[in-house]
């Protein structure tokens, strides 16, 4: 028993957290994924350890790009599960 | 979005220990990436078990540019995630 906290942490706190967690958890997938993603597409050669200019660009789209993709699929698959529970989204995220 | 505001300092505190351990799984799932990655590009032949002169610079080039592709990515996610939570002007 904490009487010097400020706060009442004990009545939702936990799923808060979780939910910040698990919200962490899925960027840094999606950035990986992302990031590799990227190099599959953008780079074509090992003549230089540097980014050229052309891959540079090329990076910079396929981020804005995969992240467009990803909203797009996001909002379908929202879509989909929405018509496969008619009876109402229970505890779906 | 949950924002950070939202969380008492101690949640704050749990949160950020719990990004830092996903800091270091990162790092090796990064690493396994770039090594996915850049063998699949540099090596092609398999007539020698050894890795040669030139596929071990084609290697080093590859993983120079895997980790400025990561850092890169990084500005332009950062980039894409604030365009998306600013409100919009009219």
């Amino acid at each position: 028993m904490s009487w010097f906290s400020k706060e009442p942490e004990q009545q939702q706190g936990p799923d808060k957290v979780e939910m910040a967690k698990t919200e962490v958890e899925m960027m840094t997938d999606l950035y990986n994924k992302m990031v590799d993603s990227c190099f599959s597409k953008c780079i074509a050669n090992m003549k230089e350890g540097d980014l050229s200019v052309g891959e540079m660009s090329c990076v910079d789209r396929c981020v804005h790009k995969y992240l467009s993709a990803q909203e797009v699929v996001g909002s379908k698959t929202k879509e989909m599960e929405a018509s496969m529970m008619p009876n109402g989204p229970q505890g779906g995220s | 979005m949950t924002s950070l505001g939202e969380l008492s300092v101690r949640e704050q505190a749990e949160l950020m220990k719990h990004v830092d351990e996903l800091q270091a799984k990162d790092g090796v799932k990064t690493f396994h990436n770039v090594v996915y990655r850049c063998y699949d590009h540099c090596v092609a032949s398999l007539r020698s078990s050894k890795l040669d002169a030139k596929e071990v610079a084609c290697l080093q080039r590859c993983q120079n540019k895997y980790m400025r592709l990561h850092q890169r990515a990084g500005l332009r996610f950062q980039e894409y995630q604030q365009q998306r939570n600013a409100p919009t002007p009219t």
